[in-house]
């Protein structure tokens, strides 16, 4: 999960050097409920998270080691890659939203 | 990244996975010897020990200023550092030992040149494949997304307090 806030001028996204669970507990690791990123001027509720996109990545990496095993270990391993892949995706959306959902 | 209902990443890495399989059927003897060259590389545990030690290194370098990185069971009672060795050592002695018994399974089952697994079935020793294929995978998997995130991390922006 990667925190953000969205520039007011350039639109453009800029990530926290910061993981918080929630808002109330990025506050507090701030010590301030506002807060500058490039000179422009932020509210804690400006912070949104996104989570991150894991099933590609485990998936490709279960195949390509499946190699080992022919082409049903490449079938497994893209298999059992896909698998825990959506599973840690599902984990860090419900994180995300909880962040979101949070309030000060 | 999607294309209406389609993820295309996963569209990609099916079709790259689909063109591996390919590849493996029509270069068979080509490929049987590239695994076993790599299976048989004997700088492949340390390879794979430094890959492992430099990503989660970078890893913990990126969160040992953050007060609210609350990651793992270790991390809660032993600290960030004491986190990321313990990733190392764990993931690398998976990974290492992981890579040895796919090569002893590889020189046996695929090749035939000589029998790692005396007393073993072919049920247990196909177990043990998908047993190997998932945690070497898993480790680098694992390694790969701390070292993403680490550098993603670095690279984000400074937050400065507002004091009023």
């Amino acid at each position: 999960m990667k925190l953000f806030v969205i520039s007011p001028t350039t639109k453009s996204k800029h990530y926290l050097n910061h993981q918080s669970k929630n808002r109330a507990d990025l506050v507090n690791d701030l010590g301030s409920d506002k807060f500058e990123i490039n000179s422009e001027r932020y509210s804690i509720n400006d912070v949104k998270a996104e989570s991150s996109d894991n099933t590609a990545g485990a998936m490709a990496a279960g195949g390509v080691i499946g190699v080992a095993g022919g082409v049903p270990g490449v079938v497994i391993g893209g298999i059992l890659g896909a698998l825990f892949g959506k599973a840690s995706d599902n984990e860090d959306k419900e994180k995300a939203e909880a962040f979101n959902l949070s309030a000060i | 990244m999607t294309l209406g209902k389609f993820n295309l990443k996963l569209i990609f890495v099916a079709l790259l996975l689909t063109g591996i399989s390919y590849l493996l059927v029509i270069n068979q003897q080509e490929t049987l010897l590239l695994i076993k060259n790599v299976l048989s590389w004997k700088h492949l545990n340390l390879s794979i020990w430094l890959g492992l030690s430099i990503c989660f290194f970078i890893h913990y370098l990126s969160i040992k200023d953050n007060k609210n990185h609350s990651q793992g069971l270790i991390y809660v009672h032993f600290g960030k550092f004491a986190d990321s060795a313990f990733a190392i050592g764990t993931y690398g002695l998976a990974s290492t030992t992981s890579a040895s018994l796919l090569k002893g399974i590889y020189f046996q089952q695929v090749l035939d040149l000589e029998v790692y697994f005396q007393n073993f079935n072919q049920v247990d020793i196909y177990s043990m494949l998908v047993v190997c294929i998932f945690l070497l995978s898993y480790s680098i998997y694992a390694a790969i997304t701390a070292f993403i995130n680490g550098v993603t991390l670095s690279q984000s922006e400074k937050v400065i307090p507002i004091i009023e």
